[in-house]
């Protein structure tokens, strides 16, 4: 019992809103947004937080079930993981899945160009690209990740870490501030 | 011999993922609100694409195009202003063409989103603020 009682207050003391680790098909997603969004609204008394996080949350789900590679499918295959806690000053994301190691120059490259635009350069960067309808350069992750990085107002967070020769760990975690983001 | 043609209207129930849909041509009023979350838009807007395209061929004198997100997601956003640029293109041809864009009262970021497309197709959109859904 005092074994459950401290995993217990370790689970509460951060503030644990999901966790989730398998893969991610269409099915499950729908599943996590469910799960998630009636505990936003009892959370989170800010509309407008509450609308940010959900968005950007869900940017990050759909960009995990569109180019995440299955666990099964692959040798030193791992699983998708999912970690979104509430902290005081802000809501944090962390996700963790598979991917090609033929997407992490590029995928590399336009996370550090985002990192490196203003809330104007931003905006003009998202408009560009939805407006030219091309999103066979970056797939569609690539406007979800400018959109990421617009509605936070903050870094998005990353790293690789090699499987194998073919495969990597893509680490992405992004933050939500619980005040009025700053654009 | 006056030739009459009428479209039926475009009409779809609202589901989880997907917007309620209500395109009239008789009457000019488009009407889209609730959700845009599918992860592949492309299949639900597909039909919605096929209507519209049917009626720019043959509009009514005047469009008014009523949108009311709750949210929308990157995917759907590109489907949404590929429809939004067909009925705007009306314009061109002296057809007139009003779009007004709803959004929950302090949802900043969908105000914006509105502004966005606004700004993209160089129309002046309406905003509106509603109580929250």
């Amino acid at each position: 019992m005092t074994e459950y009682n401290e995993f217990y207050r370790q689970l509460h003391s951060e503030s644990i809103m999901l966790t989730y680790k398998g893969e991610i098909n269409s099915k499950m997603a729908s599943a996590i947004m469910e799960t998630v969004e009636p505990r936003l609204n009892l959370l989170e008394p800010d509309l407008r937080v509450r609308k940010r996080l959900y968005n950007i949350f869900l940017e990050c789900i759909q960009n995990i079930v569109h180019h995440q590679v299955s666990k099964s499918s692959i040798m030193d295959g791992q699983p998708t993981l999912v970690l979104l806690t509430a902290e005081e000053h802000a809501y944090c994301i962390r996700t963790g899945n598979t991917v090609s190691n033929d997407l992490i120059h590029e995928l590399k490259e336009w996370l550090d160009v985002i990192n490196t635009l203003s809330p104007d350069e931003l905006k003009i960067s998202h408009l560009k690209i939805l407006d030219r309808g091309d999103f066979s350069n970056r797939g569609t992750a690539g406007l979800g990740f400018i959109d990421i990085a617009r509605r936070s107002g903050q870094q998005l967070r990353y790293a690789f870490e090699r499987l194998n020769e073919s495969y990597s760990i893509f680490s992405f975690l992004v933050t939500v501030p619980r005040t009025h983001a700053v654009r | 011999m006056i030739q009459i043609w009428t479209m039926d209207p475009l009409i779809i129930p609202a589901t989880n993922t997907t917007p309620y849909v209500n395109f009239d041509a008789s009457s000019g009023d488009f009407k889209i609100s609730g959700r845009s979350t599918p992860e592949h838009p492309s299949e639900y807007y597909a039909q919605v694409n096929t209507w519209v395209d049917k009626y720019v061929h043959a509009p009514g004198g005047e469009t008014h195009i009523s949108i009311y997100f709750e949210y929308f997601n990157t995917s759907s956003s590109k489907c949404i202003l590929e429809i939004l640029k067909k009925l705007s293109s009306l314009r061109a041809s002296g057809s007139h063409v009003a779009i007004e864009w709803f959004y929950e009262k302090e949802d900043e970021d969908m105000k914006d989103a509105g502004l966005d497309f606004s700004e993209i197709l160089k129309v002046p959109f309406k905003l509106t603020s509603k109580p929250e859904i």
